[in-house]
């Protein structure tokens, strides 16, 4: 007669982790998406040009925190109002005649990694606690 | 550089397939930078409609194994400029038959389909003598090692 063997460790693993996913809180969820907008704004600051002629348009980029139906949502660009907030379009995506210097986009590609680990981290019910996760 | 692609490899890699397509249609549009290069990329006094494109490439770790930053992330910003907004759409048509899910060949690269990522705005410029729309489409386009 055959035996077959199944395993099925993963699967409870998995199980185990969904069951964490309905602890996390909105203040935790809160938390790491701010992280994500603040870690975004700080690159795409440091990488936008501010030469002579755009010396005001780093400071300009600002993050806010949004909830939303589904959760929150961060949204990171120059704010409307500061100091040549509106050049952003022109820099980052430029135009026929001047080059772009992509500094939004960018940032998000590199934060990308780093936030769906941490949210990661949150559906398995871990807890960031002295600048590390742990449980 | 071995193993690490370029920048000058993925430009051209796009402006090749680019320049083929302009050459089907019938009158053929422009296509800048010039296939030999130059001082700005669209010169002085071309008419539209035309496209003009601009990259931006960058090596990423990729998440490798190994850590090192062997992929190309290549960004074409495909400035579509006609004479008004039909033909500035015409362009980005054109850019996108070109374009849209094709996996360029670069010898030693293994390369990704072409993705877009989003078409801005419409941009009106009017200089003294002339409006014109643009259109800008952003494609995104990333090899590694083969």
């Amino acid at each position: 007669m055959a035996t077959a063997v199944f395993d099925f460790s993963e699967l409870d693993k998995w199980s185990a982790d969904l069951s964490h996913a309905g602890r996390i809180t909105r203040q935790q969820a809160r938390g790491v998406v701010s992280k994500g907008g603040l870690s975004i704004k700080n690159e795409a600051r440091a990488n936008a040009p501010g030469g002579p002629h755009t010396p005001f348009y780093p400071a300009s980029i600002n993050y806010d925190i949004n909830a939303v139906p589904e959760g929150y949502e961060a949204e990171i660009g120059p704010a409307e109002g500061r100091k040549q907030w509106g050049l952003g379009n022109l820099i980052e995506y430029g135009s026929a005649h001047n080059p772009p210097h992509p500094h939004l986009e960018p940032a998000l590609d590199h934060e990308e990694p780093r936030f769906i680990d941490a949210c990661e981290h949150l559906a398995a019910g871990d807890a960031w606690i002295n600048g590390a996760w742990g449980r | 550089m071995s193993n690490y692609g370029s920048a000058q490899a993925d430009a051209t890699a796009l402006l090749t397939l680019l320049r083929a397509q302009a050459a089907l249609v019938s009158p053929p549009f422009a296509v800048y930078p010039d296939v030999a290069g130059g001082p700005s990329t669209v010169p002085p006094g071309a008419m539209p409609p035309y496209v003009s494109v601009h990259f931006a490439t960058e090596n990423s770790d990729g998440g490798r194994l190994d850590l090192r930053s062997t992929r190309t992330r290549t960004r074409a910003y495909a400035h579509c400029v006609g004479a008004n907004d039909i033909a500035a759409r015409a362009m980005v048509d054109q850019v996108a038959v070109a374009w849209l899910d094709v996996r360029p060949v670069i010898a030693g690269r293994t390369c990704d389909p072409i993705r877009h990522e989003q078409t801005r705005e419409a941009d009106v410029t009017e200089p003294v003598a002339q409006t014109t729309v643009t259109l800008t489409a952003v494609y995104r386009f990333e090899t590694g090692p083969a």
